[in-house]
């Protein structure tokens, strides 16, 4: 698993604003945008994700992370550790399995996830 | 007691848009709540994808019926900077006018939807006539009443002359004094206030913690406004400092009102640009440009709060597009405030959000490389790829 929260802890943003998955090398690179400085500024905590490594959630520091991670596996196939509401379906019916609808820009690392 | 589950959605008459509620109810009290989006994905982000700069440019600006305009502007809050365009005064004048038009127009649309949620059907085509002439004024400067377009990477399709922003004073004038009127039955009528108050209360702990966006979480006392905080294009003109509303109230009436008193602010930054903005002066031919960098990002204020766009260009294309629409950031919160009211005001509550579930439903899905079309089956299943 992949530690992130301690890494988010020190950056002590004002708000994070949302997470992206960027498809790479058959993993991903995760960027956190966190808003600083009265939330005048924004800038990025970026870790790399190799293929089905999973990441601990952000959600003990930022609520709304819940959200964010969730949509991440349900469109992404990131996993999450710690996210109680990773089993909440958003974006698809109850009963399929994800991801359906996932990613790599232009090439290969298309289908489902192992 | 015994609890069931009472289901709202996903096609329901009080929601004007697909998501699922699904309420646990003791009695007619909400004892939890939870909900299920993905009803209405259209592939927004995976549509730009591969695309030039200028040719996402076209899917970015039809993410969303009601704020198309912010939607570009995040668009190109990204990627103007990456490219090194200099962006005349006035192409951020005409982006800034035709903004808050939209604010407006959405916050109007919005007040008739809530009007015709309580029953008050008069009510809600009083909002929608005052609305019609916003549009009209959107069919005067851009040609379309819905998906304005206006923009192109560092210019605009066409320069606003005399006549238009004549047509936009005249218009204004016209409609202040009759949404000042609708504002009065808001905030005065009976039924309104007994439903509104008091209930959907969001306290402003929570909507810090949970950080909420836009209108709903300066009805809680949060003081954010992007337009105020990190002030981007004509917003950061000192004649065009925005003079955010905030409230404390944190409920549905809270909500309300501040929508309503931000017409007005939005009315003073139109008027106040169509004084700055030179007739005469034409914008500038677009230009071929080149992005260098590898991602950037781009946020505005849109009718529902803070609009984030994350773009990542590799060789002048589009890798990555992510939208982070208001609807996203304010969803997390419906779990919440639903608990321990009564059914009856579920309707009020949600609408008092203002939720836009299309514009929040973007998804991405694979191309593969190769444009195709998909149907929904295609679409939904991920049949091209098992």
């Amino acid at each position: 698993m992949i530690n992130v929260v301690d890494e988010i802890k020190k950056i002590k943003a004002d708000r994070l604003i949302s997470i992206t998955s960027v498809p790479k090398d058959g993993g991903d690179t995760l960027y956190y945008h966190f808003s600083f400085n009265d939330q005048v500024e924004i800038k990025e905590f970026s870790i790399e994700v190799p293929k089905g490594e999973k990441v601990e959630s952000a959600i003990t520091v930022y609520e709304n992370a819940a959200l964010l991670e969730a949509e991440l596996t349900e469109l992404f196939g990131v996993k999450f550790e710690g996210n109680p509401h990773s089993g909440q379906r958003l974006f698809q019916a109850e009963g399929s399995e994800g991801p359906k609808r996932c990613i790599n820009i232009g090439t290969n690392r298309v289908k489902k996830d192992a | 007691m015994h609890e069931k589950i009472f289901p709202i959605g996903p096609q329901h008459p009080s929601l004007k848009e697909p998501i699922f509620l699904k309420l646990h109810v003791d009695g007619s009290y909400i004892t939890k709540a939870e909900f299920n989006l993905g009803y209405t994905h259209r592939g927004v982000e995976k549509c730009a994808e591969g695309y030039l700069l200028d040719t996402a440019l076209h899917a970015v600006q039809r993410t969303c019926g009601i704020c198309s305009q912010c939607h570009s502007m995040a668009f190109l809050n990204a990627v103007e900077p990456m490219t090194g365009v200099q962006v005349p005064e006035k192409v951020y004048l005409q982006r800034l006018i035709t903004a808050e038009l939209e604010r407006i127009h959405s916050h109007l649309l919005w007040g008739g939807v809530m009007a015709h949620e309580i029953g008050l059907e008069t009510l809600f085509m009083y909002y929608w006539r005052e609305r019609e002439h916003i549009l009209d004024i959107f069919d005067e400067l851009t040609g379309n009443r819905v998906h304005h377009s206006p923009d192109l990477i560092g210019t605009a399709k066409r320069s606003f002359n005399k006549e238009n922003l004549q047509m936009v004073l005249e218009k204004l004038d016209l409609v202040e004094p009759e949404i000042k009127e609708l504002r009065n039955v808001m905030e005065n009528h009976d039924v309104i206030t007994s439903r509104f108050k008091k209930h959907g209360n969001i306290p402003k702990k929570m909507a810090e913690d949970l950080d909420l966006v836009g209108p709903t979480a300066r009805a809680s006392g949060v003081n954010y406004d992007v337009r105020q905080n990190a002030p981007y294009m004509a917003y950061g003109i000192k004649e065009l400092k925005v003079k955010p509303v905030i409230r404390s109230e944190g409920d549905s009436w809270g909500r309300t009102m501040i929508r309503c008193d931000e017409i007005f602010e939005s009315m003073r930054l139109v008027r106040k640009a169509c004084e700055m903005i030179d007739p005469n002066e034409e914008v500038p031919k677009k230009k071929n440009l080149i992005a260098k960098g590898d991602f950037s990002r781009g946020r505005t204020e849109a009718p529902r709060g803070e609009n984030f766009h994350f773009v990542a260009i590799e060789n002048n294309r589009i890798k990555r597009l992510k939208l982070r629409t208001p609807t996203l950031a304010n969803v997390i919160s419906y779990a919440r405030i639903m608990e321990g009211e009564d059914i009856t005001d579920v309707p009020v509550i949600v609408m008092s959000l203002d939720p836009c579930i299309s514009c929040m439903e973007r998804v991405a899905v694979i191309r593969n490389g190769k444009q195709e079309n998909w149907t929904s089956h295609e679409l939904f299943e991920g049949k091209k790829y098992d």
